[in-house]
Formats: C-alpha cells, sequence, structure tokens
C-alpha cells in the first residue's frame, strides 16, 4: 500500500493533434476540440494556458470548444510514495491503483455570465458535471474529482487520454491557465499468495485466472524477503505454469507471496496451485467446474473451466 | 432486429464444430476457427465442457500419473495405472474410487508400459522412449522382463521362468510297471500363471516291466510354482548321451501338486502312455524381454520393440501367453529400420505397424515363423498408443480400428478409408508434433458418440459423431484443463477418466 501521484508533464493537443500558433483567428475546422487561439506551452510541472479562444468549426472565434491535455505514457510524471517520478512502463510488477483523484487549478478573470457553464471533458463520452461555479475567480481555484464522483475513469485512461475542458458558452474573459493538472491517490502491488505446507525448490506452480499471458515475470516473496523468479515454463491466457527457483534456506513453510510484472491490473483473480494437481480425475456430467488436488495432502480447490469460446467462420466471409 | 438498410442478417442456426483446413477464411460459417472447451449437446448444440472431479476419495491418492489401461477382470472393471516421478515408474491396480493395489511393481526409468489383459491376468511390459537419430524410438528396458500381475493386488513378478537345476533321483520303486528300458526323466515347474518351464534336472534310468518307477530329490522351485511334473522319454535303444536330445512328455500321475514334496514314489506307466509332448518347452524363453508393444492374437500373446530389437515380433503358443519358442515364435517382418510400434488383431489378421507402415500376418494353423507377412500400407501407421479402445473393454471396437497417422486420425478396416476422420481439421492434426504421437492415445465412447484423443499437447482433441461417423459430419472440438493430460480410459462403461502429471 503506498501512495502515487501523477504530476502534469502534459502536452496540449488536439484532435487534429497539433499545436497552434499564436494567435490565430478566423474559422477552425470542425473538430470540436480544436484548439484555435493561443496556446502556451510550459515545460514545467502544471500548465497554464492564456489567451485562449475556441472554436466551433463555424463560428469564428471565440466560441465553444475544447482543450485538452494528455501526456506520454514514457513520461517520468508517475512518483511512488514521494519517490522521484518514473514512466508507466518503470511501474512496479503488480501496481495496480485503489483511488484516484484528479485535479485542475484553474486560474484567470474568467466569467462566463448568466447560463453559461464550463465541463471538464475526459473522452467524447465521459464529461463531468456542470462544474460548480461559473465563474473562476481571479484567484484561482482548484477543483478535484474522484470516483465515483465521475462516470469511470481510470488513471490509464487519464494518461492517455488526458482531459478537456469546456465552455457551453463563450467566456467573457479569456484569459485562464489550467494548471497543476494532477492525479494521487493510492495504489498495491498486485500479487497472490499461498500457504503452503511445504514447498521445495522447484516446485511446479500452476496459475489459473484470465489474461495471464501478460504477465512477463514472477518474484517469490517470503518471509524473510524477495527468493528469487519463478521460471515460466508455458504460459497461456488462462494458464501459467512455472517452476519454484532454488530457495536454499528458505525452504519451509510460511506464506509466498507471488508478484507479477507485466499488466497485472487486469488479471485478477488468480488461482495458485502449488505443486501437484496431477492425479486421476473423471468427467462429471453437468458439473460446472474443474475440481483439481491441491496437493495430495491437503485436498482439492475448484478452479474455473478454463476460457471456454468459440470463433465462428467469417459471416460472408 | 431490423436489418440495415441492404443488409440481411446471417442466422447461425448450425455449429459443427472446429475447423482447420485451408486459411481461416474457408472455415464455413456453421464452423469455429478456434474453440476451447466447448461440448457438443445432440445434435445441434454445444455449451462448456462438463467440468471433471478427483476420481479418487482415498487417503494419498495417487499422483504423476503417465498411464492408464482398463483391466476387465472377472468381478468387474478396473484400471491398471503407472505412475513416473522422473526415476522410477510405479504400477498400481485401481479397484474402485477407494482401493488401490500397489505399487505391484516398480522399475526405474519405466516412464511408459505396455499392457495386455489374459484370463484374469495382466501382462506389463515396462518401456520407455530413446532417442534414435533425433527421433523418439519407444522400446523396451535393457534388462527388464515380461512381468504377470495376477489381479489380486499381489506382486507382479516376471514371466515364464527357467527350468529346475540339479539331477533328479530315480529309482525302481514297488512292483509296478513300465515298458523296460533306458530312458530320460525330467521335472517341469508348472507356475500359478499356468506357465510350464522347460524341463530341467534331467537324468537317465533304464526301468523294468514289473516295477514302477520313484523319484527323490524332486527340486523345489520359485515363489509362485505350484506343482512339478514328471517327464520322460519313451525307452531308447541307444541313447547317444545328449540328455536334451529325446522327447519328452508328461506321465500320466507324475504330478507332484505342491512346491514342497522331495519325492514322488510308485509311479507306473507305459510308453504307449506318454501322449503329451514337453520337449517343445525347451525352447521356450526362460526371461521374455521387456518391449514396447504388447498384442494378442488367437488367443496368443504378441510382444514387440525390445531393448535389442525392434523389428522381431514374438508371438506365443496359443492359450499360453508366456510360452514363446525362441525357435518358431517369432516373425521377422522386412526390416526398414523403425520399430514395430503397435499390434493389434482386426477380423482374425494380425496388423503390426510401424510409425509409417501397416503389415498384415494371418495365422495358417502352423508355428508363427511360417506366417507370410504381407503389406498392406507403405505410408500409413501409427504410433504406441496410436490405437483406439473401446469403452471399458480396454480392446478396439469390432469392426474397424481408430487410428492416428500422421496424415489423420483415420478408420481402419483392413484398409486405410479415406478422406480421413480429421479432414475438417486437417491443419490442426498436421500442426501436432510428429515425433511426440507416443503420447497420443485415443478411446472411443459409443454410447456418448465420441472420440477422446489425447494430444501430444497434453490436451484432448474431442470427435463427435452424433450426425455421423464421417469426415463431413464429424464435429471437433478441444479441451484443455489447468492439469497436463497424460493419459484416458473408459471407466464403469462410459465415465472417461483421465490420468495427470505435473509435466
Amino acid at each position: 500500500m503506498g501512495t502515487y501521484v501523477v504530476n502534469t508533464w502534459f502536452s496540449l493537443d488536439a484532435n487534429t493533434g497539433t499545436f497552434r500558433a499564436d494567435p490565430i483567428l478566423g474559422t477552425c475546422s470542425s473538430a470540436d476540440a480544436d484548439i484555435l487561439s493561443a496556446l502556451s506551452h510550459q515545460s514545467t510541472a502544471g500548465l497554464a494556458v492564456f489567451n485562449q479562444h475556441f472554436c466551433d468549426g463555424v463560428t469564428p472565434c471565440p466560441a465553444n470548444g475544447l482543450i485538452r491535455a494528455s501526456t506520454l505514457l514514457t513520461n517520468n510524471a508517475i512518483s511512488l510514495d514521494g519517490n522521484p517520478a518514473i514512466s508507466f512502463f518503470g511501474l512496479p510488477a503488480g501496481f495496480q491503483l485503489t483511488s484516484e483523484v484528479f485535479s485542475i487549478f484553474l486560474r484567470g478573470n474568467l466569467s462566463f455570465g448568466a447560463g453559461g457553464h464550463h465541463f471538464l471533458q475526459f473522452n467524447p463520452l465521459t464529461e463531468s458535471v456542470s462544474l460548480p461555479l461559473d465563474t473562476v475567480p481571479a484567484g484561482g481555484l482548484t477543483y478535484s474529482f474522484s470516483n465515483p464522483d465521475l462516470p469511470f475513469v481510470s488513471a490509464l485512461d487519464l494518461l492517455g487520454d488526458g482531459a478537456g475542458w469546456r465552455y457551453d458558452t463563450a467566456p467573457s474573459f479569456f484569459f485562464p491557465s489550467m494548471e497543476a493538472w494532477q492525479i494521487t491517490g493510492s495504489y498495491v502491488i498486485i500479487s497472490a499468495s499461498i500457504t503452503p505446507s511445504s514447498v521445495s525448490s522447484h516446485t511446479p506452480v500452476t496459475l489459473t485466472g484470465s489474461s495471464l499471458d501478460t504477465i512477463t515475470g514472477i518474484t517469490i516473496v517470503g518471509s524473510g524477503g524477495a527468493i528469487g523468479s519463478g521460471i515460466i515454463t508455458s504460459i497461456t491466457p488462462t494458464t501459467v505454469k512455472f517452476t519454484m527457483p532454488s530457495l536454499g534456506l528458505a525452504t519451509g513453510a510460511g506464506m509466498l507471496v507471488f508478484e507479477f510484472s507485466g499488466f497485472a491490473p487486469f488479471m485478477l483473480p488468480i488461482t495458485i496451485i502449488l505443486a501437484d494437481p496431477s492425479g486421476l480425475y473423471e468427467l462429471i456430467p453437468g458439473k460446472t467446474a474443474d475440481t483439481l488436488y491441491v496437493d495430495h495432502s491437503t485436498g482439492t480447490m475448484d478452479v474455473a473451466i478454463p476460457n471456454p469460446f468459440i470463433k465462428t467462420g467469417f459471416i460472408n466471409g | 432486429m431490423l436489418p440495415l438498410r441492404d443488409h440481411s442478417p446471417t442466422v447461425l442456426d448450425e455449429f459443427n464444430g472446429f475447423w482447420s483446413r485451408g486459411d481461416d477464411e474457408n472455415c464455413p460459417p456453421d464452423h469455429w476457427r478456434d474453440c476451447n472447451n466447448v461440448q457438443f449437446i445432440g445434435t445441434n448444440k454445444f455449451g462448456t465442457r462438463d467440468g471433471i472431479g478427483i476420481s479418487q476419495t482415498l487417503t494419498g491418492p495417487l499422483g504423476n500419473i503417465v498411464r492408464t489401461y482398463n483391466f476387465p477382470q472377472p468381478t468387474g472393471n478396473t484400471v491398471i495405472i503407472l505412475t513416473y516421478d522422473g526415476v522410477n515408474g510405479k504400477i498400481y491396480h485401481y479397484v474402485n474410487p477407494t482401493t488401490v493395489f500397489g505399487p505391484l511393481l516398480t522399475v526405474a526409468g519405466m516412464s511408459d508400459f505396455a499392457f495386455v489383459p489374459y484370463a484374469g491376468r495382466g501382462y506389463i511390459s515396462p518401456f520407455t522412449s530413446f532417442v534414435v537419430n533425433g527421433l523418439n524410438v519407444e522400446k523396451g528396458l535393457s534388462g527388464q522382463p515380461l512381468y504377470v500381475y495376477k489381479g489380486d493386488g499381489t506382486a507382479a513378478f516376471s514371466a515364464a521362468g527357467a527350468g529346475p537345476g540339479g539331477a533328479l533321483t530315480i529309482a525302481n520303486g514297488a512292483a509296478g510297471f513300465t515298458d523296460a528300458g533306458f530312458k530320460v526323466f525330467g521335472v517341469v515347474f508348472e507356475f500359478d500363471t499356468g506357465y510350464l518351464s522347460p524341463p530341467g534336472a534331467l537324468n537317465t534310468f533304464t526301468t523294468s516291466a514289473s516295477q514302477s518307477v520313484s523319484f527323490g530329490t524332486v527340486p523345489t522351485g520359485p515363489l509362485h510354482v505350484i506343482a512339478r511334473h514328471i517327464v520322460a522319454s519313451k525307452t531308447i535303444n541307444t541313447y547317444n548321451g545328449n540328455l536334451q536330445g529325446y522327447q519328452l512328455f508328461f506321465i500320466p500321475n507324475g504330478t507332484i501338486n505342491d512346491n514342497t514334496s522331495l519325492f514322488l514314489n510308485n509311479v507306473s506307466f507305459y510308453d504307449a502312455g506318454l501322449l503329451e509332448d514337453a520337449s517343445h518347452l525347451f525352447d521356450n524363453f526362460t526371461t521374455i524381454p521387456a518391449g514396447a508393444v504388447l498384442g494378442l492374437y488367437h488367443n496368443r500373446l504378441c510382444l514387440a520393440s525390445t531393448f535389442d530389437d525392434t523389428n522381431t515380433i514374438f508371438v506365443s503358443t496359443a492359450g499360453e501367453p508366456e510360452a514363446i519358442s525362441q525357435v518358431d515364435g517369432l516373425l521377422e517382418p522386412q526390416n526398414d529400420g523403425n520399430p514395430i510400434t503397435n499390434l493389434q488383431e482386426l477380423r482374425d489378421v494380425l496388423y503390426p505397424f510401424r510409425r509409417t507402415k501397416t503389415i498384415s500376418y494371418v495365422d495358417n494353423g502352423d508355428v508363427p515363423s511360417s506366417w507370410i507377412p504381407v503389406p498392406v500400407d507403405n505410408a500409413l501407421g501409427t504410433s504406441v498408443h496410436g490405437v483406439g479402445t473401446v469403452l471399458d473393454s480396454g480392446s478396439t471396437n469390432v469392426d474397424q480400428l481408430l487410428i492416428a497417422t500422421y496424415e489423420g486420425f483415420m478408420l481402419f478396416n483392413g484398409r486405410y478409408m479415406t478422406p480421413e476422420l480429421s479432414w475438417k481439421v486437417d491443419n490442426f492434426w498436421r500442426g501436432l508434433d510428429q515425433n511426440n504421437f507416443r503420447k497420443i492415445q485415443i478411446v472411443n465412447n459409443p454410447i456418448e458418440k465420441e472420440f477422446y484423443i489425447v494430444l501430444p499437447t497434453q490436451n484432448l482433441l474431442v470427435g463427435n459423431y452424433a450426425n455421423g461417423m464421417d469426415p463431413k459430419t464429424m464435429r471437433w472440438s478441444k479441451w484443455s484443463f489447468s492439469m497436463s493430460v497424460n493419459t484416458i480410459a473408459i471407466f464403469n462403461i462410459n465415465t472417461l477418466i483421465i490420468g495427470s502429471d505435473n509435466s
């Protein structure tokens, strides 16, 4: 359990994916998110945008529109527990969010006037409710959103899709800045554990679950700390087989924790079958799960029938 | 549902299973480009396959199971199981979920075994795979014999056995009768499996016309000898000194029905009463080498692919599965360098298989070495477990064989039927690891109208023939499990049992 912060190293972007020079007036393209006017991109933590003008593609600016900010997964923007920032791909094995709060600081002499609203838009289908204030005070104001305040938006969505700020009517002043885009929250290292009666070096281990083929590595942690890495012998979407590393002095009973590298957030729940599911089985009509030996002294466990599916032939192919 | 303009809905109301032939675009809409763990219900439905449960409820159930065979016994159907931990192979007798005998036999390096049931007993031949020129070759373990298991939970032991040693003591007995003259006498052991050893303890004696004959120092035999028979030649006019050079016969009333008594006194007989020949027993193997292949044909035990000879087929005397003559009990098909991989009887014909060849022999009523090999197919053959068995009989179907060949899964009724039954899944079948076809095992369940095929990938390929056993009407599916599948069998008429290890 720990805390994380995703500080903004956001780049401004729009549907057309390009920055625009300052200032461009006139009619923009029909994309609602095109940014027409001057955008000032600060290459510091946080982002300020000044002199914004928006365009709906028809009406000469200023008009409705969306400004969008996003980041790259390779940017070092994620800080865990106050440590130096790392990229998304640098996250430790088993990283999974347990909470997230998205916040943004709006500053500027901005007034929407009567009936005007502004929103935060996270993707073309997901948008915040109308922000509670129709006027951003000159001193600025921080808006924060956490699930379930919003329709579900994952941190990964925010990183990949960014977020936009949308008006439905033009504000009467156009000198806002949007600063301190930030995602904060708590995380855990996803793992699965088992407390076997005994375990020895090179014991076969079978994992069952779904999307398991995203696992790229398995770290085994015992009561005395990390033991080593599992040696994966076969991997399918539903089954991963690996053997325990050499346990050395760590051999013995106690909880074993398996931490998974890869896109771990998508693969829970995971069932661990340690040691020995071998044995004699029989097909039982009407049975809806597979019952396996955990080993030959500790009974059995039920696991789902692995990944039943069909892929039909191409229709009119 | 309203159709989109210019688009007619496509109704999928037939589900004819896995298709793997040509490229994906060749897959008909009523078939599946891929599937997993679905089973067919009736003739036109499908659903998730049934789950599996454990098949042993006793403490310490067997693990690391690599092979099972049905073992029909007079009291019911049972299963013979091999477990292998990478070092030792151990054979058990699974009677029911709560009763397992064994280990009946423990052999180092026995990763597989051949088995045939015979008259309530089971014959067990340990073998493993050897790599020869990059190819896996299955043959019997070096120095290992064929074993026999009596089916009663006692340990298996070496089939056949040596004859007695030493020399019989012979003297005139009480008043009686013989054809007076010089004779050769000996002793034959009878084992509890019915096996008769070669005659031993040979000695000569000149009998008197008015006296019976008494025998002393009659050798006792090893464990499993239950009786000893005195054998004798007819009267020899000119003895040439070769004890084994004369035809020996069982003496009527010359049997000691135990393995402890050291004498048998006062036996009278005439030469004319010596009818049952025993001299052929000299030619039999006293230790039958283990092979990778066992079969039954015309009440004879057939064995092939021993460690030293993968081409010769050993054929026993009819009704005496452990009596294999080293002289005329051998079949020698033309050797092409590939081992014999299977032996099956179909319609009174014995079919030996190699991996890519099929041969036939017909019992002509004479000794096996006089049988003539006839090539059946010089391209198609099978592997050590590549011929299907039916239900819980442990035997092949009556009128046809189901055979896993490199070309496909085929019906064989004296010739291979084409197109193969696996026609729809031809790509998939040809993608299997041919060097590991030894792992293929086939069971046919006519009640469910399904074949179950253990694949080299240690999953199952299931063929459903509820719509007909025809290449175009077969419906195929793939089943996988959270453990490796090594072996299958049908138990209690139509329960599929699955043996798994940790590989």
